[in-house]
């Protein structure tokens, strides 16, 4: 078999040098832009301060409106109270189990999740509530106005840290069926309010927001309604049908 | 999820531009050899991906995850929120059917130009892979670098493929006919000893006219393997070798040494006023023509 310096047949015993020399510099280059990309995107994506911090165990009082929370009484890093967002595992709230014990003092126990001034707990199935004997007291929620904020209604659970990215376009459907099973759902505002960047989202009388808020979720949109704080929690009371796509 | 995703975004886009880079600069020919390789490992590495988004974006819920996958987002009607992921599942449903007729068996029973065709499908799923890619890059704030990413691929993948097209189209001009329908090709010098000259004919088919030891022959340029460029390849062992695969041919009967055999459709040559000349009309494959003799060259 005779063959030219700078013809490759893929079948002969050896490459001609030249062309291997040139193949490898390829494949070499190739690998190198791939390695710079990966880091450069990989440094891009929504990488978030959130994550799973490991488990806890909190007292308080539960409360199921719009969504279940748990009122912790104020100590010293919370000086006005801590209000903590509950959910089960998976994409599951924490069910029957809440109702039971809505408006009495309970302890929680699960995974805790963490992102900036959002907290949850993914509470442990079977024994992750339990009743506390002890007075059920709550402070009042504290009206702070009217106001119109843009943002992004998300999930507080994938948000949080527990998926990446936990927002925009491509977490579209996940967060769709997180809402959907119970968990919380939230507002990512583009700006802080009243120096928080997240919002439990409520309808205009203080209830769970109506399924037709899923056709919002995970795009940029502006809502309208009042914010009242729950303790260290803004609770956004959303006039629904004011709601619209930026 | 992410990284199996982008991953097998720039392993297709890479496929795609090998290509046109091999037309328009023979170094990379061997790549061409590993080209259907990469595609399974793409197709691999795309399925990887999917199997995560269905198990973490739609897994966890009580809805079936593949049932969640067409439910969970139905704003078809409207580009803010459109269901990215269909663009997804199209493009997947072709690298797995381009995956699964890779093997040459299917090559065979489906005939090369049928092949061919279905694989051109790539194409299609590149766009739904830009489409998918792009409609979450661009969305997402902290996607920025992905934008310019998707951007300056999309523009290398077109651009290389617009370049190689012209460089073809410039080739492709068909020489003048004579009067009894005979090709004029030019003069022997045209085709240099041990290399081939592509000759386009008015139908839009090639032939290949090669010089061995001093004589010519001409041959159909699209190997029967996957239409390569015979005329691009080279003379091995006193045969048409294609630059694509290696597959050879013998140079007066188009025929492939034993014990394979394809056979190609062979042309007849003659010497006119110091011109090659070719005759357009194919004779059935594995036909016999005595190669003509250049004058003045040596055997």
């Amino acid at each position: 078999m005779s063959a030219e310096a700078d013809f490759f047949i893929g079948w002969a015993a050896r490459a001609p040098r030249p062309l291997a020399r040139f193949i490898a510099m390829v494949v070499g280059a190739s690998l190198i832009g791939l390695v710079l990309l990966a880091v450069t995107l990989g440094r891009a994506s929504d990488a978030g301060a959130g994550d799973i911090v490991g488990e806890a165990t909190m007292s308080g009082v539960l409360q199921t409106a719009p969504y279940p929370l748990l009122r912790v009484a104020p100590d010293q890093s919370h000086p006005r109270g801590h209000s903590v967002m509950l959910a089960g595992e998976g994409k599951y709230g924490i069910g029957p189990r809440g109702d039971e014990l809505a408006g009495k003092p309970v302890e929680a126990r699960g995974a805790l999740v963490k992102r900036g001034d959002l907290d949850m707990l993914i509470v442990a199935p079977d024994d992750g509530l339990r009743p506390l004997d002890q007075p059920a007291t709550t402070s009042p929620a504290i009206p702070l106005g009217r106001w119109r904020v843009n943002g992004e209604i998300c999930d507080g659970k994938c948000n949080a840290g527990v998926m990446r990215p936990g927002k925009g376009l491509a977490h579209r459907a996940c967060a769709s069926l997180c809402v959907s099973g119970g968990v919380p759902a939230v507002f990512v505002t583009t700006a802080p309010l009243e120096s928080a960047s997240f919002l439990l989202l409520a309808d205009a009388n203080g209830g769970p927001p109506p399924p037709a808020m899923l056709d919002l979720v995970a795009l940029p949109v502006t809502l309208e309604g009042e914010v009242e704080r729950r303790d260290d929690m803004l609770v956004f009371r959303v006039d629904w049908p004011r709601a619209r796509t930026r | 999820m992410r990284a199996f995703g982008s991953c097998a975004f720039l392993m297709l886009s890479f496929i795609l531009c090998i290509g046109p880079l091999a037309r328009l600069d023979k170094r990379f020919l061997p790549l061409l050899y590993n080209r259907r390789h990469f595609g399974v490992m793409t197709s691999v590495v795309a399925l990887t991906h999917a199997s995560h988004v269905l198990g973490w974006y739609f897994g966890f819920s009580p809805v079936d995850p593949y049932e969640a996958l067409l439910s969970a987002n139905t704003g078809f009607t409207r580009l803010a929120g459109f269901p990215f992921e269909m663009f997804g599942v199209f493009a997947l449903a072709i690298l797995a059917t381009l995956a699964a007729t890779s093997h040459d068996f299917w090559l065979a029973f489906l005939t090369a130009p049928v092949w061919k065709a279905l694989h051109m499908s790539i194409y299609a799923a590149w766009t739904a892979v830009i489409a998918h890619v792009a409609l979450v890059a661009m969305t997402a704030p902290y996607n920025g670098p992905l934008t310019i990413v998707v951007i300056t691929v999309a523009i290398i993948v077109v651009g290389l493929h617009l370049s190689a097209a012209r460089a073809v189209a410039k080739s492709d001009t068909p020489a003048p006919a004579t009067t009894d329908g005979w090709i004029v090709v030019g003069p022997p010098s045209r085709v240099a000893e041990g290399r081939g000259l592509v000759v386009p004919l008015p139908n839009a088919e090639n032939v290949a006219i090669f010089r061995h030891q001093g004589r010519l022959s001409a041959i159909a340029n699209a190997c029967a393997h996957q239409n390569g460029p015979l005329g691009e390849g080279r003379i091995v062992d006193g045969c048409v070798t294609c630059p694509w695969h290696g597959f050879q041919y013998r140079l007066e009967d188009g025929a492939a040494p034993p014990p394979f055999t394809e056979k190609l459709a062979t042309y007849q040559l003659r010497l006119r006023d110091g011109m090659i000349e070719l005759d357009p009309r194919p004779n059935p494959p594995g036909t016999y023509v005595e190669p003509v003799a250049v004058e003045g060259a040596g055997a």
